[in-house]
Parts: structure tokens; sequence; C-alpha cells
């Protein structure tokens, strides 16, 4: 009696824990055919997707296992990297060397601005996850006012195509020639048509691996510490504050490489909108992956990354052929978005709050 | 007197003290630079009307426990309805911009509702939740605005294109309603619409009042402590979605009150982030997380228009750039930062 | 089981003995130390007279954690002061919590005769019933309220007192001057120590946090005061005056008190009955004047008297 009713348990569970992706799943099911798409097509724009993004959305990793939440000032890290190629660019460094570079300069920078976030988190303990939207607008003020006011002015930006014609500020599109697939076209790989940046793939394959050996060192058990019980935690000596710093820390500084990756691939950077962008994308491919706001594993990721991308691709077109409005597409690929990542932080919130009955349930006892 | 000085300053906070100081500076700063002071207080003085009931919509929610409202859109979507759904209709002049009210308002009651019954099943999460339905509902309207039969020729796209257009013009309905009624003028550069403030105070008196009753003690009650509140006998979820509907219903008045000055009703994405300068402003005011007054709402607004009236036209005239923007995002979201990081409060 | 064993009470070893040399009962007179006198033999010279039965629980169950009620089926006279008393965790604490609507309880409990709604803390109220939770800063106050507010609100919103009912009872207003001198009036009566009517909770002692709890229990007029724990955590002046002022009470209105308190002296010295909880379920109902180890006993539950000679005797097996 008791296992059975275990085993129909499980399946609901099942469902219940994985609704988002089965969700997303079906409605990729419905579109896809709508839109007219070839197979072709798909299999070439996931992997680029995949190669292009995956870094960005790994970095959300360390916040969630450390119980801190989204970071949405994941985007911090994205300003330090474009930054960097900022600079890379003005120097004309090219090839691998100029991505390296950009990174070496923006990693400063992103320590930095990790180390403000996450002093500024643990001051807001139990709001993380706004607290890091609103840092990750302020931050931008702040970037805008260095990129667009300060940048040659009173930093020397050598290369007038950089500037905006009034002097000083640079413009809202960089072509970044320099570094443009530079990482993809390093090892070329073509199957019956399809390019895959093995290079890339690489990288992001040795970084998974670096993350399954962090989370067994001890800085990574007591992150998973800190994210299922603070107190606890903190009652077993783990340094709380620090521990929680060096969480965002990590996931800043992966960012900003994430963002440097992401750029070459597309090539051209919008100054002042790119980054913004990278969080909201990266945050809603990670929840539609079945990640939720306190546990998140690399299946995860790369399950997100394929399902929103293949979603964002899809829904215009699909939009056109339904209703005859591309513009609706476009909408509707919006409201996805949004609404998908609301609709997974009620469900984690719900899920919260009927685990606690629960667990008090269970707390009265065999009666 | 001392005494009475560092009491004010804890009370007020430095921040609020330094963004204070800074907008004095610069309405001193106005006409050495060129800029006429009584244009700008002027303007400042009418952006407060246009955005005071936005910002006074954020003070239920507030009160009673559910966070900041980041899910003002909501309460605009209904206003926006209502203000389209009047030009549609036709009717001109105050006639036209009640008949407005009178659509948005049962609307946001609907919609606030709705809102209530979400935020109850997710207590402790709210705030990021309201900013992703906010979002959400704003991308949806983006499809409805397209798709809603209006045929009104003012309102849709030219040349037999069907759907809405970005932005519509009030002028020749409803433009000013409001704010033509009583309206001082010294000089050429003074305007002070006393409708509007007038109709602002009433909405003012009419939330204070409500605190003042039975039911928006409990409300406050809520907010400050729910197991008090429960233990006392109060329904506190019942609660909590009176105080979103009341939000949402002040938000749909306060974007009709700002449209009729503004004179065009802004569709599509224009909502998308009207909630942050509101939350920002109460938090300028000396509002927290779980308490906000009247006070708060005036002098927050006042504060904050301020900066963005000042700021373009001083330092533009100073530094021969346009900095307003960058100013207003590092000022509107350090208020706000600075009041989520106040009060270490993890009420998990 | 054991060979040895140690007696604490309040934080200090009482007596250690071993296990063999020793009876239950002399365990449990240990464990509830000497007999009040004085304060019990005062009160005797008062007749007490009660009414009929005015609480009635049957078969009463609260899912509270960590004070889970399972069984509980009592009856409380009109008048009477009765004490809930028993070991930490076993459920004395819940009886009151449940009652009162604050956790998930099932079972029948029935006031004056009719049964009442359960798991709604507004129908408690309603029928006449107050509580003053042992939890002061959690459920009983407003911290960051004045000590107005937290005296004044059960009142008004369950029966409307402060109210000013305008527009023809349309609108119901807070009648800020009443509620004011409530407060004063409460103030002055139990020697509240506070700047004012407008003092936030927060900043009171305990001692004081109480009296505005108790105050806020006492505004509402109760004929059923639960008091859980009133005399934890404050000053003995402060201890005195609550039970002073609970005795008075009762004396002066006729309210039926219901006390749940871990002290059994406390309840000894102040009630007219004591019930003694243990694993959820009733042990026993003494009346309070009873010698403390009968407590004792009813507190460790069901205990098989085992002699000496049985023990050593398993031992050897």
């Amino acid at each position: 009696m008791a296992d059975k009713n275990k085993g129909s348990f499980n399946i609901k569970n099942i469902l219940a824990n994985n609704a988002v992706p089965i969700i997303f799943i079906g409605l990729s099911a419905i579109a896809i055919p709508i839109s007219g798409f070839s197979a072709n097509y798909l299999i070439q724009e996931m992997l680029t997707r995949l190669a292009r993004n995956s870094f960005l959305v790994l970095s959300l990793l360390i916040p969630i296992l450390a119980g801190m939440g989204l970071n949405f000032g994941m985007v911090l890290g994205a300003m330090a990297g474009q930054i960097g190629l900022i600079f890379v660019t003005d120097w004309a460094v090219t090839g691998v060397y100029g991505m390296m570079l950009a990174g070496l300069i923006g990693t400063p920078i992103a320590i930095i601005l990790g180390y403000i976030c996450g002093a500024v988190l643990n001051r807001a303990k139990g709001r993380e996850m706004v607290t890091s939207y609103i840092l990750g607008f302020f931050i931008n003020g702040v970037y805008q006012l260095i990129v667009l006011y300060t940048m040659g002015r009173l930093i020397p930006i050598s290369n007038p195509q950089l500037v905006l014609s009034r002097g000083y500020g640079i413009r809202n599109a960089i072509n970044l020639t320099g570094v443009r697939h530079v990482l993809d076209n390093l090892i070329p790989v073509s199957i019956s048509g399809i390019d895959i940046p093995l290079a890339t793939f690489i990288l992001i394959g040795l970084f998974c691996l670096l993350i399954i050996w962090f989370r067994k060192t001890k800085l990574g058990q007591d992150m998973r510490a800190l994210g299922q019980d603070m107190k606890v935690a903190e009652e077993a000596g783990i340094p709380v504050e620090r521990t929680r710093i060096i969480a965002i820390l990590i996931s800043t500084i992966l960012a900003c490489y994430g963002q440097i990756i992401f750029l070459q691939n597309i090539g051209t950077m919008n100054t002042y909108n790119s980054h913004e962008q990278a969080g909201m994308f990266a945050i809603a491919a990670i929840l539609i992956g079945g990640a939720s706001v306190s546990r998140a594993t690399i299946t995860n990721v790369f399950v997100g990354v394929v399902l929103f991308h293949l979603m964002f691709v899809v829904s215009p077109m699909a939009g056109k052929e339904l209703i005859g409005q591309a513009q609706l597409g476009e909408y509707f690929r919006v409201f996805v978005s949004y609404g998908i990542i609301a609709l997974a932080l009620v469900l984690h919130a719900w899920r919260r709050m009927r685990a606690k009955a629960e667990a008090r349930r269970s707390l009265r006892g065999e009666d | 007197m001392k005494e009475k000085l560092q009491a004010f300053i804890e009370n007020a906070g430095w921040p609020r003290i330094i963004i204070g100081l800074f907008l004095l500076s610069l309405f001193i700063a106005a006409p050495m630079v060129g800029v006429r002071l009584d244009a700008s207080l002027s303007d400042t003085l009418v952006r407060v009307g246009m955005n005071g009931i936005l910002v006074l919509a954020m003070v239920p929610m507030v009160q009673s426990g559910c966070g900041l409202n980041f899910g003002l859109p909501l309460g605009i979507i209904a206003g926006l309805l209502g203000a389209v759904t009047s030009i549609q209709i036709g009717i001109e002049g105050s006639i036209g911009f009640l008949l407005a009210m009178v659509i948005a308002v049962p609307l946001a009651v609907v919609f606030g509702w709705m809102y209530g019954q979400l935020l109850n099943r997710v207590k402790g999460d709210e705030m990021m939740i309201a900013t992703y339905v906010g979002f959400s509902s704003v991308a949806l309207m983006c499809m409805a605005w397209l798709l809603l039969p209006y045929t009104s020729p003012t309102m849709i796209w030219g040349y037999g294109g069907s759907g809405l257009r970005t932005t519509i013009s009030v002028e020749g309905f409803w433009f000013n309603a409001l704010s033509k009624h009583l309206n001082i003028r010294i000089g050429e550069f003074f305007y002070l619409p006393i409708g509007m403030y007038l109709f602002f105070a009433l909405m003012i008196f009419l939330v204070w009042g409500f605190f003042r009753t039975k039911t928006g003690t409990a409300v406050t009650a809520v907010g400050s402590n729910p197991e008090f509140a429960r233990a006392s006998g109060i329904n506190v979820d019942k609660m909590r979605t009176i105080s979103v509907i009341l939000s949402t219903v002040l938000g749909a008045v306060g974007i009709l009150v700002y449209e009729q000055s503004f004179g065009f009703v802004q569709l599509y994405m224009g909502p998308f982030y009207m909630a942050f300068p509101a939350v920002a402003a109460i938090l300028l005011g000396g509002a927290s997380v779980n308490k906000a007054s009247m006070v708060n709402v005036v002098v927050g607004t006042f504060l904050f228009q301020g900066i963005l009236t000042m700021t373009p036209s001083v330092i533009n005239s100073v530094m021969q750039t346009d900095m307003s923007e960058v100013i207003r995002i590092i000022v509107s979201n350090g208020m706000i930062l600075y009041a989520l990081t106040r009060k270490v409060m993890v009420k998990r | 089981m054991c060979d040895k064993l140690v007696v604490l009470r309040d934080g200090r070893v009482i007596q250690e003995a071993k296990t063999g040399e020793t009876n239950v009962r002399q365990i449990a007179s240990w464990m509830v130390g000497r007999q009040i006198s004085g304060v019990a033999d005062a009160a005797e010279e008062k007749e007490r007279k009660f009414g009929e039965v005015i609480l009635r629980t049957q078969n009463l169950w609260v899912d509270m954690p960590g004070e889970t009620v399972r069984d509980v089926s009592i009856e409380v006279r009109q008048g009477e002061i009765f004490g809930l008393g028993g070991l930490a965790g076993q459920g004395k604490v819940g009886i009151s919590n449940g009652i009162m609507g604050l956790y998930v309880s099932g079972g029948k409990v029935f006031v004056k005769g009719k049964e009442i709604k359960l798991n709604d803390p507004n129908s408690s109220l309603m029928e006449g019933m107050a509580f003053v939770s042992e939890d002061r800063r959690g459920v009983g106050l407003l911290l960051e309220e004045g000590i107005d507010w937290n005296i004044t609100f059960t009142a008004m919103q369950v029966q409307e007192k402060y109210i000013l009912h305008l527009l023809g009872g349309l609108l119901k207003w807070r009648d800020d001057k009443a509620v004011t001198k409530c407060t004063e009036e409460y103030i002055k009566a139990l020697e509240i120590r506070c700047t004012g009517p407008k003092q936030r909770a927060v900043e009171l002692s305990g001692g004081n946090q109480q009296k505005v709890c108790l105050a806020k229990a006492f505004a509402v007029a109760p004929e059923i005061l639960f008091v859980s724990e009133p005399t934890r955590g404050i000053d003995v002046g402060a201890k005195k005056l609550v039970l002073d002022t609970l005795r008075r009470v009762n004396e002066e209105t006729g309210t039926t008190i219901i006390m749940t308190s871990s002290e059994l002296e406390e309840l000894r010295s102040i009630c007219d009955r004591v019930a003694i909880i243990n694993e959820g379920r009733l042990s026993g109902i003494l009346p309070a004047k009873s010698p403390a180890e009968e407590f004792g006993l009813l507190m460790l539950g069901h205990v098989v008297e085992r002699s000496p000679d049985e023990i050593s005797a398993e031992r050897c097996r």
C-alpha cells in the first residue's frame, strides 16, 4: 500500500518539479511546425546559440548553489567584459590574443564590481534577487557615466571610429572586427554543412568539469551548506558573509568571460544594450531548463538554453503564420521571456510554502 | 537645538539629506547659468501633480506588507484601457475624462483582485514576482493593442492599418481636463494647475482617510505583524488583497491624471518601467519597505521630480552635455538600493 | 533502565541517587520541590463559588509544532481559575493555542454548551474568549507600533470599540481620542512603565510588554481568558503584579481564567484546579492544594512502579 502511493507520488512529483521545461517542450512542439523552419536551420541555430550563451548561463549556477537566488547582478560582469572589449578594439589587438586581453582587462573590473555586489547583497539578506536586480540598473548608470562621458576625454581612446561625433563617448554600436568569431573558428569543424564551433564547446566543457570539481571542494561544500540553511551553516563555523561574497565574485568574473564569448560570436557590440539582455536571457534560460531559485544543475543550463532559444527563434515566424503579423510574434517572444521568469518564481515560492506546510505535518508524527 | 538637528538627520537619513541639498544647490545655481527659476519651479510643481498619484499607489501595498509595488503596470494598463476606450467613444472635455475613470476603475479592481490572489500565494517573494508579472502583462498587452478592435481614426495606424498606435494624443479630447480648472499664471513662465492639485489632494485625503478606518487599521497591522493580526481575528489574505486592489486602482487613476497633463497616451512598452520612478520617489520621501505615509509621498515626489527637472536644465547649461538620463538612473536606483539594504529583515 | 539518576530543577542539581534505592514517588517529589505555604492557606479562607460548566473540550487535538495535543477532554466551570501544567513540549501550551484558532485543531469545543467553530481566531474571539500568548514578541505584540495600538487593536476589530460610526454607519472611523484615553487608563491600572501611550512596544521591558498584552485581553472584557506562560521572562515585581491582577480580575468580574504555565508552584498558588498534560493527553486533574508529588507523578506519565528487588533481579539475568 505504501509503495503504491510512493509510485504515483513520484510521477506527480516529477511533473510538478519539471513543470516549466515540460510546458516549453509542449509549446515548441506546436510552434516549430507552424513556423516552417527546416530542421537543418534549427540545428545550426541551436548549436551556435549553445556555444554563444552557455557560458553566461553557467555563471548563474554558483550563486544558486550558495542560496543567493538568481544573480541578476551578472550584468555587472557583462559590463566589465564589454569595457575590456572596448579597449582591445581601440588598441587593435586581434585574434585570440585580443580576446584573452579583453578578459585580462575585464577581470579586475569584474572583481571590484563583484565585490560591491556581494557586499550589497549581504546587507539585503532575504531580498537578494530584487536587490541584485536594482543594483544592475544602478551600475548600468555608472557604466553609462563612464563609457558615455569619460571615455574619449578623461580616458584616452585613440580610434576615432569608436567615438561619437561630438568628440567623446563611445558609439552605440561597435564592430568587433578584431575578435570576431575568433574562438569559434579556432578549430573549424563542419559536419554535413553545419558549422560547429568546437573550441568554444571545448572551453564550455572544461568549465563544466571545473564546476563539478568545485562542488567537491571545501569551498563548494561550504556554499552548498549555506544554500540549504544559512543559520546552520553559520553555527557550523562557515564564514557566511565571506563565502557569499566569493560566490558572487566568481559569478561576476564568469559573466565577464561569458559576455566576451557571447560578443565575439555576434561580432558587434551594442555598447549600451548588450549587457542588459544578457542577464535577462540567461536567467530565463536557466529557469526554462527546470532550475529553480534554490536548485540548479548543469543539465538545466543546456536544456534551458536550447529550449529558450528555440522559442526565441521560432515564435516570430509562428506568430506571423498564425495571426499574420510578425510584430505579434516579436511581442509574443518578449511576453514568453518575462512570463516564464514570473511563472518559475511563482512556482518556486508556492512550492516553498507547500514544503513548509508538509514539514509541519510530518512533525506531527504518526497520527 | 543640536539634538533636534541630530534627530532630524537620523530620521531623514543621509542619502535623503544629500539629495535634498543637491536639489537646493541646483535651484540656487539655476539663475546663475541662465535657467529661469520660475519656469523651473513651475515645471517641477506641475510634474509633482502629474506623478503624485502614481507614487501614492505605492502606499497601500507597502503598509500591508506586500512590499513595493513593482507590478504597478497592471494598474496602469487598466488606466490605459479606460483612456483608449473613452477616446473611442469620443466624448470630450471633463466628461470624457470622467468616463475614462469610470471604465478604468472597475477594470483595475478586477486586475487588482487577481494580482492579490497571486501575491497571497507567494508570501515573502512578492517584490520579485510583482516585477515580472508587471513586465509580462505589459508584453501581453502589446499583443492586445495590436489586436483589439478599436477603430477611432485618431488612434489607429494611418493608411488603413490595424491596431493602435504607440502614442495617442488626447488633445481635442480631455487634454488638461483637470489642469485647466483654476490655474494660476504669473508672468509668462509660471503656471500652477490648481485643479490637478485639488484632485491630487483629494486622493491623498481618501487614502489617509482609509487608513484611519477600522479596515485601514487592520491593513496596517497586517503589514506590521501578520501573526498578531491573525490572532486578533483578522483575515490576513483578505486585507492584503484589499491593499493590492487599492494600489492598482490608484495606479489606474494616476496614469489618467498623468496623461491629461502630459497630453499623450503611451501604449505598448510605455508602461514597462513606470513602476521604478514611483518606487524611487516614495523611498526618497522616507518610506521603508513596510511603512509609508502621506508625507513620504509628497516629499518624495517633490524631491524626485525636482531632480528630474533641474538636472537636465542646469547641468546641460553648465557642461553643454545631456547627463540627465544617467543622473536619473543613478539617483533613482541608488535610492531603491539604499532602502533595500537598510534593515536586514530576514522574514522567512 | 539507568543505574544512577540526577534530578535537576531551575538549573540546579537537587538530588543524586541510585535508581535501585528510590521509588517513583520520591523522584516526583524531588522534581516538583517543596510545598508552597501561606498563599495557599490564605486562599482557603474565602469560599470560592463557581457556576456552570462554561468551557468543555471533547477529544481536542492540536497540531502545534513542539506542543502537540492528541486527545484532551476537560471541563472548566465559570469563575474558576483553571491551570494547565506539565513538562515542556508535552502539549499544555497547544491547548489554548488550538482553542483560539491559532493552530490547526480538531475535536469539539463547547462554550456555554454551544459547539464553537475551530480554526477561526475571529470566531473564538466573538465567543467571548481572549488569549495572552506565550509568544509575546511574535504573536502578542505589534513591536513597531505604539502601546495604544497594541492595547486597543483586538477590541477595535472584534467588538468595534473605539470606533466612530460616521455617515450612518457606513464609515468606521478610528477614534484616536478614545484609544488614547483607554490606553492611559490601562497604563495607570497596570503600572506600565513607559514614556507615554505612543511609545513603541519594542522599547518596553519584558514585564511591561506582558502588561500590555494583558491589557489587550482585558480591553475585550472576555468571559474566558486564556493566559499562557504569563510570568515567563519578567522580573519578580512584575510577576507578582501580573498574578495579582489576574486574581483581581477573576474576583471582580467573574472572568474564568485558564492559565498555562511550566511553573507548577505558580499554578498551585493561584489556581483552583490544575490539569497535567503529558504526551498530548490529560494525565489527571487535581485540586491545587494537592501534594506536590502527586502532580509530579502525573507529569511523569504512566509509570510502572517496581520495587528495588525486581530491578536488581533483572540485572543479574
